[in-house]
């Protein structure tokens, strides 16, 4: 009799899974709570790093059958923008490092429930913000790093998100 | 009649002040809490009627303060609505089963955020559009829905979950 084992999750996640579901989510987060839409992102499946973030930088880690780390970079321009829009009122530095963080929170839980809908489960950090112009993000273990870019429409400032993870 | 009393527990302050801007125009009061115990504490406090929960926070998380709400006598009967971008199927499923009223998923809508009490039967509006509504059913079930949520499913058959205008509509095995 041939037993036939239970079927896996699938081989691999691959990049451009990922960068599919951010293609989804941040128009839709960044739509619903903030009320801009930004245009189709341009993504990289192979992204290089070390990587430098200037600005605002939520960051969330995975753990699990996916481990990893995810960054949602918003210049401080564009972070304030997106405070202000998101609050209605002008945001203190406080109000920019919540907003950001849960921006952060939902990207990072939309993609987390997508690929635990696919047999990755994992579990999500509490988010942490980090502000400054020069700071480098590297994963030296990662077997996906996918970055995204999302431009808006009058604004020069992209939001940038990064995806490092191990399988 | 008391003025209708729901308690957020969230860590974020950026959801506090959504709440808080959402429910300004109508007749309830409005209590926070930025963690898991924070919010035990307070529910055994004010005894609020609603509670809106968040999943990942700091110190105890959504999980462990849905557990203690329903292990306790006084609270379990408080309404829970989920506040959450956390939809995966099990998840869902999981939480659904410990006796959530409703599940709300970040990004939410205004609207979203304030018809989910207003469907339970906890609010009253100025301009009238839902007015106190009395206890309702939530529209949670495809089927004649328990007092408690998911929590009193039987496990023979398939559940429809469905969340009204809120994304989710899965057919699960349970």
């Amino acid at each position: 009799m041939n037993i036939v084992p239970p079927s896996p999750p699938e081989a691999k996640c691959p990049s451009s899974h990922i960068l599919d579901i951010l293609n989804h989510c941040v128009p839709d987060v960044m739509k619903t709570m903030v009320g801009m839409s930004p245009l189709p992102g341009v993504g990289n499946e192979a992204a290089p790093h070390p990587c430098r973030l200037q600005g605002v930088t939520g960051s969330i880690g995975l753990s699990g059958n996916v481990a990893g780390i995810v960054y949602a970079n918003f210049p401080e321009p564009l972070a304030k923008v997106v405070a202000e829009k998101t609050l209605g009122a002008v945001p203190s530095d406080q109000d920019i490092v919540d907003v950001v963080a849960e921006l952060t929170n939902m990207i990072t839980g939309n993609l987390k429930s997508r690929l635990c809908d696919m047999g990755y489960n994992c579990t999500l950090s509490i988010p942490t913000v980090v502000r400054g112009d020069q700071i480098a993000v590297s994963a030296k273990s990662a077997t996906i790093s996918v970055a995204d870019e999302f431009p808006f429409d009058g604004m020069s400032d992209l939001l940038s998100v990064k995806v490092f993870a191990t399988l | 009649m008391s003025v209708p009393k729901i308690l957020s527990i969230d860590d974020s302050r950026m959801i506090h002040t959504l709440i808080k801007r959402a429910f300004s125009s109508y007749n309830v009061e409005m209590v926070f809490a930025s963690n898991g115990q924070e919010g035990l504490t307070i529910a055994a406090r004010e005894m609020p009627d609603v509670i809106l929960l968040d999943v990942t926070m700091p110190v105890m998380d959504g999980i462990e303060c849905l557990t203690k709400l329903k292990a306790d006598a006084q609270l379990r009967a408080v309404p829970v609505i989920m506040l959450t971008a956390e939809t995966g199927k099990e998840n869902v499923l999981k939480i659904a089963r410990m006796g959530v009223r409703d599940y709300i998923v970040k990004p939410f809508t205004e609207i979203g955020l304030i018809d989910c009490p207003f469907e339970i039967g906890l609010c009253s509006g100025k301009e009238g559009r839902h007015g106190r509504l009395g206890r309702v059913e939530t529209g949670l079930f495809s089927r004649p829905s328990p007092s408690e949520g998911f929590g009193e499913l039987d496990k023979s058959g398939i559940a429809e979950l469905t969340f009204p205008n809120r994304g989710i509509k899965n057919p699960l095995p349970l």
